[in-house]
């Protein structure tokens, strides 16, 4: 299966406090290393999940993917073309295949345009219709999408928040994307509401053939519309896997933590909770070796001095971790705690 | 439902709101009890009224635009809408405290934490300031926070949204109240910190036998913390029960379409579709006739359009649902 997206190694390092009076002051500026080496490849029409905590840097990896950001280091290849690089005016024919869906239905439209002439703008932008056929390509997307024809002449505020993200959806559609990237798609709206997204995005994936990159941090809406996972923790990819492999038997002990902290909508489900101490590090100064060592219920001398690369522990598995490996995590008070 | 003496019982409250289009009937005929150590949750989607249900207790629904058109809200022997504000103040934070979504807000951004949980115990507690600050740091040291005689300096923003919450909680609790209110304690947090603050409220309801009021849309949330649970749709309740028999056998259509909307952890079915529950919440600005649900409902008959099915207790469990058919939803999940 030929690859819609290929990243390598991506990293993206912002300065924080390189100011004019930090510099005069002799003050050296901060490097927050939000996305730091990062690599996954999309099949076509394949969704892949891209869970983490807040800061961990799963919307930067979009972003830099979209060029939205200047990607630091590192490639980004969207139909075997790199993308990380090429001038903004080179960057425009990639841009037709490569399309982005955001958390916020209501500040990603025009308040001030009607949502039919939001959707236009993509299709009129690469010249793939105008005038009558324009507009008939664009009532064609409010159906498909679950809207009706004669609602493309009304204003972001006459739509709910559902219906405002099935918008955002038909114009990230309107130019026949192979890519999509969604970030938090639907953590905004209500769960009765978020079902319905959720069809459509699946629908719609089985009809046009898209790649989806979906940048989530609900792990249960993760599990359900994605092929293979990647789990983020501080920048750097700890596990990822086919779905299946990676839920029911997750090697990372990150991943374990975070499976085993989601609470279930079942009274009788068996609660063996890893409780993490502590909060995630600040990325401007990660923990040496494994990042998530300072917060690892097994983590022991060798995690502070070495940094586990990601390695393929089963078929279509890859684990970074030193102790990566199946089974409930042994929280060993007796573990080799030096370097916590 | 209110057969033994309950520690709150509010009964047939209504609030509306006027807005520039008109009046919002924000909760209808809304009743619930809390018992004394129990949790309670309130669940309901955005605009079903569950904050406002809760808000009302502690009286902080702002007149104007807010009004508690109707209702008795009972404390212990006290009618809460009908005492002094004085009196109200006494209570509030002191007997009945409260935690909200957004700690970082919530807090005082240029106060020091000592300063807020201080103030906080100052006012309901005759201490001085440095009996107060000792009570700061011994509630610091009860919600778990990492080095708490650091934390008693800092300002909110040099914490983490975790390390807010447990302030907030530490604050709420700094008069050992009664009730804990705590509106959509988690909702803003990580997963993992969210399982944390999760454990720390039930340790804390275990070790000072506080009841909690739980307002969340999580159903998973509900599931590892209430003992009951009140649904909410278009300000109205239409469903009780305790926590197992709501999740296990739910018996209002609208229940059992959350259930099915939410997708589950652990449950990889391939290319198997959620439950949609079409269309979105009414509009509270139109009269609604009937069953506010209907015009959703895949079980919905002639009746339901018509006339508004009351709450009906089922079997002889403390099972309640509003639905004309619910003897016939769901069966057991």
């Amino acid at each position: 299966m030929s690859e819609a997206l290929t990243v390598k190694n991506l990293a993206k390092h912002f300065v924080a406090g390189d100011r004019i009076l930090d510099r005069l002051l002799g003050k050296k500026p901060s490097v927050v290393r939000a996305v730091d080496g990062v690599s996954f490849g999309i099949a076509e029409g394949e969704t892949l999940g891209l869970v983490g905590e807040s800061g961990c840097g799963k919307s930067t990896v979009g972003r830099s993917i979209l060029r939205l950001h200047d990607p630091t280091r590192g490639k980004v290849e969207l139909n075997g073309q790199d993308i990380s690089r090429t001038s903004r005016r080179a960057l425009r024919p990639a841009r037709q295949y490569l399309q982005v869906v955001f958390q916020d239905p209501f500040s990603s439209l025009n308040p001030r345009r009607t949502v039919g002439q939001s959707v236009a703008e993509p299709i009129a932008n690469y010249g793939l219709a105008k005038d009558a056929e324009l507009r008939a390509k664009v009532e064609e997307l409010f159906q498909r999408v679950g809207l009706r024809a004669d609602q493309v002449d009304r204003y972001p505020h006459e739509f709910s928040g559902g219906q405002r993200q099935r918008i955002g959806i038909a114009r990230a559609l309107a130019t026949r994307p192979k890519l999509i990237v969604l970030d938090e798609p639907v953590s905004a709206l209500d769960v009765s509401v978020q079902a319905q997204v959720i069809n459509l995005l699946v629908d719609l994936q089985q009809e046009f053939g898209i790649a989806y990159l979906f940048i989530a941090h609900d792990l249960a809406v993760v599990e359900h519309i994605s092929a293979r996972v990647a789990v983020m923790y501080l920048g750097k990819i700890v596990e990822i896997a086919d779905k299946k492999s990676l839920f029911e038997s997750p090697r990372h002990p990150y991943t374990k933590a975070l499976l085993s902290a989601v609470p279930k909508a079942d009274p009788d489900a068996a609660s063996q909770r890893i409780v993490l101490q502590g909060d995630i590090p600040s990325p401007t100064n990660p923990p040496s070796g494994c990042r998530f060592r300072s917060r690892c219920p097994i983590a022991r001398a060798i995690c502070a001095s070495e940094e586990p690369p990601l390695e393929i522990q089963a078929s279509g598995h890859e684990t970074a971790c030193h102790f990566a490996g199946p089974g409930p995590l042994a929280t060993s008070a007796a573990a080799d705690q030096i370097g916590r | 439902m209110s057969t033994k003496q309950a520690l709150l019982s509010v009964e047939n409250l209504a609030v509306t709101f006027r807005t520039d289009r008109g009046v919002v009937p924000a909760v209808r005929e809304f009743s619930y009890t809390l018992d004394a150590g129990e949790t309670l949750a309130i669940v309901g989607e955005s605009g079903s009224g569950k904050s406002v249900g809760a808000l009302a207790v502690m009286r902080l629904i702002n007149d104007p635009p807010g009004r508690i058109s109707e209702g008795t809200i009972r404390f212990g022997n006290r009618s809460l809408l009908s005492l002094p504000e004085d009196e109200m103040q006494d209570i509030r934070g002191n007997e009945i405290a409260m935690i909200f979504q957004e700690p970082m807000t919530s807090l005082n951004p240029v106060l020091t934490v000592a300063e807020q949980i201080i103030e906080a115990v100052q006012l309901h507690q005759n201490l001085n300031k440095r009996e107060a600050r000792a009570r700061a740091l011994e509630m610091l040291q009860l919600v778990q926070i990492s080095e708490p005689a650091r934390r008693l300096n800092q300002y909110p923003h040099e914490l983490s949204g975790g390390m807010c919450q447990r302030v907030m909680i530490a604050m709420a609790m700094a008069c050992t109240p009664s009730i804990l209110i705590a509106d959509e304690p988690t909702t803003a947090l990580d997963v993992t910190i969210q399982a944390q603050i999760l454990d720390l409220m039930r340790d804390l309801k275990g070790r000072l036998g506080t009841a909690i009021l739980l307002i969340t849309h999580d159903l998973g949330v509900v599931a590892e913390m209430a003992d009951r649970v009140v649904v909410i749709y278009a300000g109205r309740k239409i469903e009780e029960a305790p926590v197992r028999d709501l999740l296990r056998s739910p018996r209002h259509p609208y229940t059992l379409g959350l259930l099915g909307a939410m997708p589950r952890l652990g449950a990889v079915g391939e290319g198997q579709r959620l439950t949609e529950i079409p269309g979105t919440v009414p509009s509270l600005l139109e009269p609604i006739t009937g069953c506010a649900f209907a015009p959703r409902c895949s079980m919905a008959i002639e009746r339901c359009h018509g006339e508004a099915p009351p709450l009906e207790r089922h079997g002889d469990a403390q099972h309640f649902a509003a639905c004309w058919r619910s003897g016939e939803v769901g069966g057991d999940r």
